[in-house]
């Protein structure tokens, strides 16, 4: 059975397509995986995708784009009979494609570093979850940190308040601060696949604990 | 005559797309109704239209998507709406020229 993972985020720049290119690529290794990008024009995993097909074979890896939130749903019902998984890189809007993919995903991940702009904007987003789950009760969103300064006292007080303020589940995997993420993406590779250990193991062990998500999932 | 044995047609769907497209249109339509239910980050909950507010006219532009994250970045920065913002700006400006 196809799962689908959605990466939504109201606030642009925070990793939406890090999490998103580096998620599809590490479950490809293993299932056949489609990355649908929906934040057009901008188009970062795409672009991303584009530039990976020139280096690496991508094998068990499809790319689609969606303009609007009926091409989104076109898309992931087509693709959902040949890919295990589906990755879904949102727009930075609360618009009908973010509210399509919360409704479509088996598990939303919300990307957050900590910084109180995007815990604004998140609280925004949490209002159109509750409306969700109106018309799908089984709707999963998480929290995953991102470029998070460990070793910095504001980041921990700003994960504590998000975490008392937005009343979200969150990953236990923090993806860190680390410039492999850009330089990978630049170069269509996953960090999984470029020079950062810790880069690797940050992006391995986010595969894990959402493939271990979607695994109980389909019980 | 034996059928050749293959796999069950019922295939358990994904999603409801049903839902997903009617959940998705909601937001047009709650929209047009209620414009400022459509919040950037950093957007208030102050409603328009108070006594002494000057009259505002909705716009609709075209922006790059890199202009609109400026925007939102700096609506959020100043706790103000991006309606704000871009009037501040504008006002600015165009009191230059």
């Amino acid at each position: 059975m196809t799962q689908i993972v959605g990466i939504i985020q109201v606030k642009g720049g925070v990793g939406r397509s890090t999490i998103a290119t580096n998620l599809a690529a590490v479950f490809s290794l293993k299932k056949p995986t489609a990355l649908i990008d929906c934040d057009l024009p901008q188009g970062t995993s795409a672009s991303w995708y584009a530039v990976r097909s020139s280096e690496v074979p991508p094998a068990n890896l499809t790319l689609a784009t969606a303009r609007d939130y009926r091409e989104l749903v076109r898309s992931a019902t087509e693709l959902s009979r040949e890919h295990r998984y589906i990755v879904i890189d949102a727009p930075p809007r609360i618009a009908e494609m973010t509210r399509a993919i919360i409704v479509t995903s088996t598990l939303c991940l919300v990307p957050l570093g900590a910084s109180a702009a995007e815990i604004w904007s998140t609280a925004d987003l949490l209002k159109t979850i509750d409306a969700a789950r109106a018309y799908r009760p089984d709707i999963d969103v998480r929290i995953v940190w991102n470029r998070f300064r460990s070793h910095t006292r504001e980041a921990h007080d700003l994960s504590e308040a998000a975490r008392r303020e937005l009343g979200l589940e969150e990953l236990t995997t923090r993806l860190g601060y680390r410039v492999a993420y850009s330089e990978a993406l630049a170069r269509g590779l996953s960090v999984d696949e470029w020079l950062d250990k810790n880069a690797h193991m940050e992006v391995r062990a986010l595969a894990d604990e959402v493939g271990d998500i979607l695994k109980e999932k389909a019980r | 005559m034996s059928r050749e044995k293959s796999k069950p047609p019922i295939r358990k769907p994904v999603f409801d797309e049903e839902i997903a497209l009617r959940f998705a249109a909601l937001e047009t339509a709650t929209d047009e109704r209620h414009p400022a239910g459509h919040r950037s980050p950093g957007e208030s909950d102050q409603k328009p239209g108070k006594k002494g507010d000057p009259v505002r006219i909705r716009l609709s532009l075209m922006l790059k998507a890199e202009t609109i994250s400026r925007l939102e970045e700096e609506a959020a920065r100043k706790e103000k709406t991006m309606d704000q913002v871009v009037d501040k700006l504008v006002a600015k400006h165009l009191g230059k020229h």
